[in-house]
């Protein structure tokens, strides 16, 4: 066998020599030039630097999904007071509804303009909702649902905007009027022309150093795909932010949006994880976390034309598994105390809505026991119990997020003779595999996901526990017309009678338990003290929920 | 076998191969469950007529035959069809996220290159020392570990002095070219480092190996008799006899520089191709999945034949 020869090499160890030196070398040059550096400036001159996550698609709201990012650039009629929880003026000063809530009208701001500095007024507002309304079944069917009732928008002087609905509607002011962007007419009424197909293509980007058409309180300046979108201060803004822009940062994942924040690359981040919180309290950033309206559930398939495991219909079980879950262990664990124990489909964050009577149930598994014996669930030799002659055995869809949670669920159901496994997916596959067959709901036992959302008015998160939802596989196919019923009712009326409606709803949802609220979520924010003047909606400072959080930030000292 | 048979057999495999794959391009993504529908469709302003306009405006109301042939049809024209995330010509995102991951995964996977040559023919011609025990031990190991893992060690590591993610500072007012070059090369340290590392122990063990095996020939025998040095005798007898496994294990490498690194870019938010295809998986968005992978198929038969090729070059006994 060849020997290694006994020479050595010494010139080829001098040549990887020389290359650790340089390689050394670019290290200390990459060191000395990496980060640590401040950006963003000083006082008014400087820029708020966001880190987020996720990606950026497109400033085209036809296309793209960054609702935050519209409202930072484009005008809402109003914007929600996150302290009162009650609509504030925003392009709209002042607005009344008649009597039957058919015709809403609105007074704007006179002498508003764009940022070429065109004038805006009631008629480009007016123009959105026309449009959206008229190519609603084709490239505006994203937003349509705001505009399904209007019969039409109409303008008599250019700060006056009426809006005349089909049918009673109670809603315009914390739906439309939060929610639909007010777009240049001068811009989108020639992309909108005919059937408006140029809506779905067009790019609504800065060029050429010009920024977007803009009306908010911030410009879209600049904006790279899935990376980076910068807001300038807007100079025709009607609501003068005290930062000269916004900077948002988009990370990929979690760890480099928490070390980016920690090392001072960014100033804010938005929606960083309760496992981080520790982290960033000790190097010195503000957190604060604020309820949303979102919650945890525990879907169970209750649709009676259900083929397998039909003893999830049955009350008794349902009523046994509720009280099997202990929701303070859940609040625990996964949210290290972010997050409260949930018991009802609208959370407390938005205030009135939500129906404080409904307690969630008391952790008491030798009750949920006694309910299942006395039912006749009877456990067999391994401590399963046996329903209709095969065990109470049940796959859970879940995400790849709440794995610590199934693992916590399924050690309690355990207890209670019921043996949980799980079935990991995307969010696309457990859409999918949620409404199976072909948005019949008949496929699935068991469902750990994220239920409520939308806004301050709680219609988004009532609309997805109606029949119809599952139409467009939406929701966890909860049905009951009962609450259908109600759910058109409350849509045609305002005030205490349309609380009072909604609390009965959240009422029926709670006596089902098809969907078995475990916790109330909160989000997470993190910011520098070296910046003042943060606000958090329901869905933290960088807000789709509603307009003008951010125009009170500003550099500290 | 004469030279150009040998090439005219290897471009021939080459062309079914790219043909199987274009065809399996169009079926893996739709057998996934979930469409791209059943995302954009969940926002806050749902409708049914949301879900058909969508349906409409993707092709996807069509039978899936018409899907295909239309998908064939745009192909043959070089249209990859458009985004369902941006509506934007894939091609063009595809252009973009290319262009930011060439210069990464190139330095991190030419510096794994050369590293492992460099060390993979040391601890051969060192073997038995104590440096090759401790070298291989330490190459192992680092083949082992799985890329993202590393990714994120490194970014808590040096969280204080590199940037953790991004390709360049978005803040930087009018930098000039070197500012901007000096700014991405900062970007790129840690996710090029990160593939380097990644990828050094597998270079390393198969330089050693190959570089071992050549090491026990007679010629190499013969070398040391006549008395060349020691380092001729490494570099022109035995790392030369020794190119073969490497270079194509080096070509098959070389594709990854177009197809990217999938995991660290979604660690370092690096905006190249490895991102865009995770966050098309998740939006099933299918003509970028396709264009994607189109690409990557194309830069893994390209970069075989290259190596099939050089071949003729290294070793004239396949045309035997």
């Amino acid at each position: 066998m060849l020997q290694p020869m006994p020479e050595r090499l010494p010139r080829s160890q001098r040549g990887v020599l020389r290359c650790c030196l340089v390689l050394g070398a670019l290290s200390l040059a990459l060191v000395s030039g990496g980060c640590g550096g401040k950006g963003g400036g000083g006082g008014n001159d400087a820029v708020l630097r966001i880190g987020t996550l996720g990606t950026t698609a497109s400033l085209n709201m036809f296309i793209g999904g960054e609702y935050a990012s519209y409202k930072k650039f484009y005008p809402t009629l109003v914007q929600v007071n996150v302290d009162t929880l009650k609509a504030e003026p925003n392009f709209a000063t002042s607005w009344t509804g008649s009597a039957d809530r058919r015709t809403w009208t609105f007074h704007t701001r006179p002498n508003a303009k764009w940022s070429d500095g065109r004038p805006l007024t009631a008629s480009d507002a007016a123009f959105t909702f026309n449009m959206i309304a008229r190519l609603g079944s084709g490239p505006t069917a994203s937003w349509f649902s705001y505009v399904k009732d209007l019969a039409h928008a109409d303008t008599p002087n250019p700060n006056t905007l009426v809006l005349h609905y089909k049918t009673p509607s109670a809603e315009v002011i914390s739906n439309l009027g939060t929610d639909v962007p007010i777009l240049p007419e001068h811009v989108w009424a020639p992309i909108a022309a005919g059937a408006g197909k140029r809506l779905m293509t067009f790019v609504n980007e800065p060029r050429k150093g010009r920024p977007v058409v803009s009306g908010g309180s911030f410009m879209a300046s600049q904006h790279k795909k899935d990376e980076f979108e910068l807001f300038a201060r807007n100079p025709h803004a009607y609501a003068r932010p005290k930062a000269a822009g916004i900077g948002v940062k988009f990370f990929g994942n979690p760890d480099a949006l928490v070390t980016a924040l920690k090392s001072g690359q960014i100033d804010a981040g938005y929606d960083v994880p309760p496992t981080a919180v520790k982290t960033l309290q000790s190097a010195g950033l503000v957190v604060k976390s604020t309820p949303t309206i979102t919650y945890d559930e525990l879907a169970v398939n209750t649709n009676p034309k259900k083929p397998k495991h039909r003893e999830l219909l049955d009350p008794k079980v349902r009523r046994a598994f509720d009280a099997a879950i202990d929701r303070q262990a859940i609040v625990k664990v996964v949210y290290l105390g972010h997050a409260q124990p949930g018991a009802s489909v609208i959370t407390p964050a938005i205030g009135d809505w939500h129906d404080a009577s409904i307690k969630a149930p008391a952790f008491d598994p030798a009750a949920a026991n006694r309910l299942l014996d006395a039912a006749g669930y009877k456990r067999g030799r391994d401590g399963i119990r046996m329903a209709q002659g095969h065990p109470m055995a049940y796959e859970v869809l879940i995400s790849t997020e709440s794995a610590r949670e199934f693992e916590l669920l399924q050690a309690q159901f355990r207890t209670i003779g019921v043996e949980l496994s799980s079935r990991s997916l995307d969010k696309e596959a457990f859409s999918a595999a949620l409404s199976a067959p072909q948005s019949k709901y008949l496929s699935y036992d068991l469902a750990l996901t994220t239920g409520g959302g939308g806004g301050y008015d709680p219609d988004f998160a009532l609309k997805g526990l109606t029949c119809s939802a599952r139409m467009f596989g939406f929701g966890s196919g909860y049905c009951n017309p009962a609450y259908d019923k109600l759910y058109a009712r409350q849509a045609a009326v305002g005030g205490p009678e349309r609380v009072r409606l909604v609390h009965e709803m959240q009422g029926i949802v709670a006596g089902d338990r098809a969907v078995l609220v475990l916790a109330y979520k909160d989000h997470i924010d993190s910011w520098s003290k070296q910046w003042t003047g943060f606000r958090q909606a329901i869905d933290g400072i960088y807000s789709h929920t509603t307009a003008g959080l951010l125009t009170g930030v500003e550099r500290a000292g | 076998m004469r030279s150009a048979d040998y090439v005219i057999k290897r471009v021939a495999i080459a062309l079914v191969t790219a043909l199987v794959a274009v065809t399996l391009n169009f079926v893996i993504f739709r057998a996934a469950p979930g469409t791209a529908v059943s995302d954009l469709s969940q926002v806050p302003g749902a409708t049914p007529a949301l879900r058909q306009s969508l349906k409409r405006e993707f092709g996807l109301d069509k039978s899936k035959w018409e899907q295909y042939g239309i998908y064939l049809g745009q192909l043959g024209h070089g249209n990859l069809g458009r985004s369902y995330q941006d509506r934007q010509p894939v091609l063009s995102d595809l252009g973009a996220a290319l262009a930011n991951t060439v210069p990464m995964v190139a330095l991190g996977v030419v510096a794994a290159i050369g590293l492992g040559i460099l060390t993979g023919a040391l601890f051969a011609w060192r073997r038995g020392t104590r440096l090759e025990q401790l070298g291989a031990g330490v190459t192992i190991a680092l083949f082992a570990l799985p890329g993202q893992w590393l990714g994120l060690m490194l970014l808590i590591v040096f969280a204080d002095v590199l940037p953790s993610g991004g390709m360049t500072n978005d803040f930087l007012i009018d930098p000039s070219f070197w500012t901007h070059a000096k700014d991405v090369l900062v970007h790129m340290a840690l996710p090029a480092l990160t593939l380097t590392v990644a990828l050094y122990g597998g270079y390393t063990l198969i330089v050693r190996a190959a570089v071992l095996e050549t090491l026990g020939e007679d010629y190499i025998l013969t070398a040391r008799a006549k008395g060349l040095r020691a380092r001729t005798v490494l570099r022109r007898y035995a790392l030369r006899n020794a190119m073969l496994p490497i270079t194509t294990h080096v070509a098959l490498s070389l594709s990854y520089i177009v197809t990217g690194a999938l995991l660290v870019e979604v660690v370092f938010s690096w905006p190249g191709i490895g991102r865009a295809i995770y966050e098309a998986v998740i939006a099933r968005d299918y003509p970028l999945l396709q264009g994607a992978f189109l690409l990557l198929t194309l830069s893994v038969v390209f970069c075989n034949l290259v190596a099939d090729l050089l071949y003729l070059k290294l070793d004239p006994r396949v045309t035997g």
